[in-house]
């Protein structure tokens, strides 16, 4: 079941002659994790500001083509209602909280919404549980840890209930632990049934929970499909891509040596690796 | 410099505590704080403005955290003496010693000292988010509300790239010691033009989730933390304003009796 | 022969309190390469701002080229160790791109010829020339930290410090920076480069220091620390991809020759496939 259509899209930002996304067409169903990736200024922030409105309503500028949200047409709807939808998680935690209590952070989009009380107070003692995050309540979220942060802003987000989590570069300004956990997380709330869009450069630790991958250059996709099919293509790299070292291995090895399966993961490269060399110890 | 845009800041900070301030509400502790104010402004007897210390210290004690407001108050204090030389010397002028001055710009301080307190007080005692909340109850829009708020919020921020730009300039041999007046300004642009520039960047970003966050959707915005008026709150009012009448009565009295 | 930065049983205490470094201790010789890794807040930051002299030392000593941090100005410090920060708008002011490179000339008293020649120099290695009277605001991201290279190699110094140059790289933006670096060192420069980006610094440098709240907890070559998982896992770091792999795959006749590359690494497979027939 299709969550967001994109149909030929093309956009213009305000008083730019170059678009930024150029006859973008692409589904994204329920349940999906989709990865997009492609060097800087390609025009994948710019995608999924498509995706709750952002683009074209705070921003203005040349829309051409379609989005649409649960089949509704993002030009027609406010980002007030496609945030019930469509929650977006940025790359710099710091600029993303608005508050002075992690518990009011969280409640922050709900009262907006104008909920009522009661509800409010539920969703937001969910959102701090399915983040582990309980203990950090009367903190203030400027104190937290980048990685701390990152997890109160996706409980300000979830709050909303939102079926789709779209994230924006969100482990930039982490270390690789950090980065390692966070994704970790979205592939849980993956799993619990939320859509997930991530725009990601980190393809060694991510690529393995995707099932549709797209790689953007200029505006433009230049590759769309499973990451094991995209991930050893050329223009992957081409692309400048931070293709994964061990797909690179695999490149450089698999002309000589029969590989069965491409590793998607640094595990299944071990994998690799290990069966390959024991296939020259029979020699 | 730096501390006392930290102490100030600090004001603002807001931590849970049990004590009596901490549970009224907002907004007749508004109403509270301007009696005070309008205490201060009025009585000019000496006696009576120590009775409103008095009056101020034990609210604080009975109250609020005394050791948080102290750590705030304190850092205002070399401030504070500095202000106190400064009234002195102009008012004194061409004079170098006037005890009648120094006691003078002494009470000049005092009061303001406890205009700070008060402050400090309601501040410390009080959740910004709170005090938006009673300000959009009290009829202001809520978006102009929360613009303090949010200013606040960006105090740290705000420094923190200040500080980061700062170690930059001077990195690229930027000596702020140097130079006549005009070599300083021009220096100082190169720290204040990257601080602004950083800042009108971050608003595209702070615009874009507060928009993905509803912001504005509703006309009626509802608050996890809904204030009502107690009983407590009108008891407090009560009890809280008689020693500031019985001062403001005591010095109207002075004003008007024949001694 | 003098050291290039000398670090002595080095402690330093921010206002609040906060122990940022503990008891360091470390020593780069002049044309080294060094890599300083570590997660968010162990402390990297800190301790290479005692190098220009931006913060000096609560206890213990910092020299560099011999002289001590606590006895000069940042500014004659900053001659010699140029810092490259990690977001260009925290320095960028000036109307041109031209008066951008300048400007430390200009503060560190280069005569007006010599600004010029300079200027015009670094312009054109950085492919920036050309936008000499443009403002710096109006560049890609991409040249912007072209630009902010350039403002440090303008005025020559013998030090380079790149602080967390990958943040928010791609992969073509981040073989540029390796590129800069080889440069750099072919002119007998002295690099350090400070990250958490652990895959990043596999290749190019000559030793590794491994620090984590507060502390140096191990200095070696790349091969040795990089392959060291228990020392990682205290940095709260993780393995690169290929050290990883190899480990997993418990090869243990690769294992001996710690290849940090998938150039070494396919070699070495071959070798032993071709060996075993």
């Amino acid at each position: 079941m299709t969550i967001i259509e994109v149909d030929n899209l093309t956009y213009y930002y305000p008083g730019s002659s170059k678009p930024a996304l150029a006859n973008i067409s692409l589904k994204i169903d329920r349940g999906d994790f989709l990865l997009i990736t492609g060097p800087s200024g390609s025009g994948k922030s710019t995608l999924v500001k498509t995706f709750n409105g952002i683009i074209p309503h705070l921003y203005g500028g040349r829309f051409e083509g379609k989005v649409s949200v649960k089949g509704k047409d993002t030009r027609y709807c406010t980002v007030a209602e496609l945030s019930r939808t469509v929650g977006i998680v940025f790359q710099d935690p710091e600029n993303q909280i608005l508050t002075l209590s992690v518990e009011r952070e969280v409640a922050f989009g709900l009262e907006n919404l104008g909920l009522p009380r009661k509800v409010i107070r539920e969703r937001v003692e969910n959102a701090l549980r399915d983040l582990n995050i309980e203990h950090l309540r009367d903190r203030i979220p400027i104190e937290l840890s980048v990685g701390e942060q990152q997890k109160v802003i996706v409980a300000s987000v979830m709050a909303m209930m939102p079926e789709v989590l779209v994230f924006d570069e969100p482990t930039a300004h982490m270390d690789p632990l950090s980065a390692l956990k966070f994704l970790d997380l979205v592939y849980e709330l993956n799993m619990k049934g939320y859509t997930i869009v991530i725009v990601e450069h980190r393809l060694d630790m991510v690529a393995k929970y995707a099932n549709k991958m797209i790689i953007l250059k200029d505006g433009k996709i230049v590759a769309k499909g499973k990451p094991k099919d995209i991930l050893p293509l050329d223009i992957a790299e081409e692309s400048g891509v931070d293709v994964p070292r061990y797909v690179r291995l695999y490149k450089k090895i698999s002309n000589i040596v029969e590989i069965k399966r491409f590793p998607i993961s640094v595990e299944e490269a071990a994998i690799m690796l290990k069966e390959v060399l024991s296939r020259g110890k029979s020699y | 410099m730096l501390s006392l845009i930290s102490s100030v800041y600090e004001i603002f900070l807001f931590r849970k505590r049990k004590q009596l301030l901490y549970r009224i509400d907002p907004r007749i502790k508004l109403l509270h704080l301007i009696f005070i104010l309008a205490t201060i402004v009025f009585v000019t007897n000496v006696y009576l403005q120590i009775l409103i210390l008095v009056y101020l210290v034990a609210l604080t004690l009975i109250g609020a955290d005394i050791s948080r407001i102290w750590r705030s108050v304190k850092n205002m204090l070399k401030m504070l003496m500095l202000f106190y030389i400064v009234i002195y010397i102009v008012n004194a002028f061409p004079k170098l010693l006037d005890l009648g001055v120094a006691f003078q710009s002494f009470i000049a301080i005092f009061r303001f000292f406890m205009l700070i307190y008060c402050f400090s007080l309601f501040f410390t005692t009080t959740p910004l988010d709170d005090l938006t909340q009673a300000l959009y109850k009290l009829g202001i829009p809520y978006h102009i509300a929360f613009t303090f708020t949010l200013s606040v919020r960006f105090i740290p921020t705000v420094a923190k790239d200040f500080i980061t730009v700062y170690d930059a300039q001077r990195a690229r041999g930027l000596e702020l010691e140097k130079g006549g007046f005009l070599g300083r300004v021009r220096k100082f642009l190169a720290l204040l033009i990257p601080v602004f520039i950083v800042s009108f960047l971050r608003v595209d970003r702070v615009a874009e989730v507060l928009e993905s966050r509803a912001f504005g959707a509703v006309r009626r915005r509802t608050f996890l933390y809904e204030l009502k008026i107690k009983l407590l709150d009108a008891l407090f009012l009560i009890f809280s304003s008689i020693p500031l009448l019985l001062v403001i009565y005591l010095q109207y009295c002075l004003l008007s009796c024949v001694w | 022969m003098v050291k290039a930065i000398e670090v002595e049983n080095l402690w330093y205490i921010y206002p609040n309190g906060v122990v940022a470094l503990k008891n360091i201790n470390l020593e780069i010789k002049v044309g080294e390469k060094v890599a300083i890794i570590g997660p968010n807040g162990a402390g990297k930051s800190t301790l290479i701002k005692h190098f220009n002299g931006l913060l000096k030392p609560f206890k213990g000593t910092v020299k560099v080229f011999g002289t001590d941090t606590r006895k000069a100005t940042v500014a004659t410090l900053a001659r010699r160790v140029g810092v490259i920060f990690q977001n260009p708008y925290h320095q960028f002011f000036s109307e041109s791109v031209w008066d951008e490179v300048a400007f430390a000339l200009k503060n560190f008293g280069f005569s007006e010829e010599a600004i010029r020649y300079r200027v015009t120099k670094v312009l054109r290695l950085f492919d920036l020339y050309d936008y000499a009277d443009r403002s710096p605001f109006t560049l890609s991201s991409g040249e912007m930290r072209r630009l902010a290279i350039a403002t440090v190699l303008a005025y020559d110094p013998d030090v380079i410090v790149f602080d967390e140059p990958t943040v928010g790289q791609d992969r073509f933006q981040k073989e540029k920076i390796r590129e800069y670096i080889k440069l750099l060192s072919l002119q007998d420069k002295t690099i350090i480069l400070v990250t958490h980006d652990i895959d990043f610094v596999a290749e190019g440098f000559d030793k590794i220091v491994v620090m984590n709240k507060g502390e140096i907890l191990a200095i070696g070559k790349p091969k040795d620390i990089l392959y060291d998982e228990e020392l990682l896992t205290k940095a709260n770091l993780i393995m690169p991809q290929i050290p990883r792999l190899v480990k997993e795959a418990e090869a243990y006749n690769i294992l001996k020759h710690k290849p940090l590359t998938e150039d070494d690494l396919a070699r070495k497979i071959l070798e032993i496939l071709r060996c075993s027939m």
